[in-house]
């Protein structure tokens, strides 16, 4: 059991292999690999309670795996379901937090530079004085993808940062992430329940069932079958798809 | 002007029964003449030095037992270890009444300053430290993973972190310890007097001089209101993020 956290051995991806973790008598990783390569957004599917969180928190070093062969993660910065901002902070010392532990980058111009301009590239420079309890969900989980990209990371987790907006303000979320995406090219592990969501973003959609990676598909061939297949993977009957679409 | 009417109806009548004498003076001065006699100690300067001298040693005790209590809440809040050190021993001094102590710590550190600044450090020590320990540990543990995702050093951690993320608590602890630091300094000072206001209630009991300990009493409310005033002001400069002012138009991202 190897637990190496250093980005030379992944270049910057994620490799893992054989992890596992059990809560109480529940196996809920058994024996997982995983790859992410470098510059991809690699999006994770699964129903819920599948392990998804319990997979990113393993991946960000919030939690300890039971047992793994190998787990190399480059640096990483989180944006969970919950945006988590400090409310004492103004918007602009919350992404400046991650400009100040162990592993920060350094800036040119000092940490408030660096962070205004990283709210100007979500769209929120004119709200870096303001508090976060000022703020609307949507403006606040933008405000953690700042945070989370201030910091430079290697691989940029996201446990389902989109679910708890409407649908609307999701729609600009994923406009947002592929222009950040474009721009600044990190490699990007994207927790969603979200098949439409999964499709729209990644290069690559995985799927978690049963504790491990049980598929891997390339987003390319004809949308419509891929969704499909991937509705059959997660164990969604047509039955279900049906009456979830009145 | 109505929630005043009451008020002054009362001072009113205690002048009534003072200028007939239906109370003798010894008993219960009235208002003119405790007002008189404020005038009077104020020229002299017994007042303003008792007050000055009070004032300082509040202000050095409740000083060493804030910090005392801040360092000694984190310690415990940040840590299991902390905790078993450092709890216990300050939940049993939390039952003793800190007054009843006052004979013990006159007699380990004899008469002059010492005792009077260690019953005010043991009285305020406590709240702080309650107050400090329960709010780092109700500190969202979200908010903390975040410190532990961008890998903040453990000063970083309390400082920006823990502490403010306690800070309503441990402000609610500050004023309860401001009150208590009062009530200390009027006990060491009435037990033990030397100089402070104490010392000039005692004496005035000694010459049965009833202005100047209404005057004394006085005198403590409206410090006991004074710091509360200040902690509240302190307060909602502290925790303005709790309530922002809404941008006029929300937008709707
Ligand atoms: N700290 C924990 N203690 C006990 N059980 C947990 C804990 N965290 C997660 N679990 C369990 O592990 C399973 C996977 O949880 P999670 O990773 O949060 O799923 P997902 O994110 O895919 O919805 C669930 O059954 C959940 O109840
Ligand atoms: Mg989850």
């Amino acid at each position: 059991m190897s637990l190496s956290r250093t980005t030379r051995q992944c270049e910057g991806g994620v490799q893992v292999r054989g992890l596992s973790k059990r809560y109480g008598q529940r196996l809920v990783l058994d024996g997982l690999d995983l790859d992410v390569e470098l510059g991809q957004i690699v999006a994770l599917l699964g129903r819920s309670g599948s392990g998804k969180s319990t997979l990113v928190r393993i991946l960000a070093g919030l939690d300890r795996p039971d047992a793994s062969h190998h787990l190399a993660v480059g640096s990483v910065a989180v944006a969970f379901q919950e945006p988590r901002l400090l409310p004492w902070m103004p918007v602009w010392r919350n992404v400046a937090l991650a400009l100040e532990g162990a592993g920060a980058p350094r800036t040119d111009h000092g940490p408030r530079t660096a962070a205004v301009a990283m709210l100007d590239e979500v769209g929120l420079a004119d709200r870096a004085d303001d508090w976060p309890l000022a703020l609307s969900g949507g403006q606040a989980q933008r405000v953690a993808l700042a945070r989370a990209l201030v910091r430079e990371p290697d691989v940029l987790l996201l446990d389902e940062p989109f679910s708890g907006l409407d649908a609307l303000t999701r729609i600009s979320m994923h406009q947002l992430v592929r222009r950040l995406h474009a721009r600044h090219r990190r490699t990007m592990f994207l927790v969603t329940h979200d098949i439409d969501e999964a499709i729209r973003l990644a290069d690559q959609v995985l799927v978690l069932a049963e504790g491990r990676i049980a598929a891997a598909h390339l987003v390319r061939h004809p949308l419509h079958e891929l969704r499909r297949d991937l509705l059959g993977e997660l164990g969604v009957t047509e039955d279900e798809t049906s009456r979830t679409r009145h | 002007m109505r929630r005043w009417a009451s008020t002054l109806a009362v001072i009113v009548l205690w002048q009534l029964v003072a200028a007939l004498e239906l109370l003798p003076p010894a008993v219960l001065p009235g208002p003119i003449t405790l007002l008189r006699s404020a005038a009077a100690m104020v020229v002299d300067g017994s007042l303003p030095g008792a007050l000055a001298i009070s004032l300082a040693r509040v202000l050095a005790g409740s000083a060493v037992g804030i910090v005392l209590g801040l360092l000694l809440g984190l310690v415990a809040g940040l840590w299991r270890v902390g905790e078993d050190l450092v709890d216990r021993p300050v939940q049993m001094l939390r039952t003793i009444p800190f007054t009843a102590l006052t004979p013990l710590l006159i007699l380990w550190f004899g008469l002059g300053e010492a005792p009077k600044i260690a019953l005010i450090v043991i009285a305020t020590v406590v709240p702080v430290y309650l107050n400090t320990f329960s709010g780092v540990r109700a500190v969202d543990p979200k908010l903390v993973e975040v410190a532990t995702v961008y890998r903040l050093s453990a000063r970083q951690r309390a400082v920006l972190v823990l502490l403010p993320g306690a800070l309503a608590p441990v402000l609610v602890g500050l004023r309860y310890a401001l009150g208590l630091a009062w009530i200390a300094v009027i006990v060491a000072e009435t037990v033990n007097p030397s100089a402070g206001v104490g010392h000039l209630l005692t004496t005035a009991r000694t010459y049965v001089r009833t202005d100047i300990m209404l005057i004394c009493v006085a005198v403590y409310a409206a410090l006991g209101l004074l710091t509360d005033t200040l902690v509240r002001l302190v307060e909602t400069r502290l925790l303005r993020w709790r309530a922002p002012a809404l941008p006029a138009a929300t937008r709707r991202m």
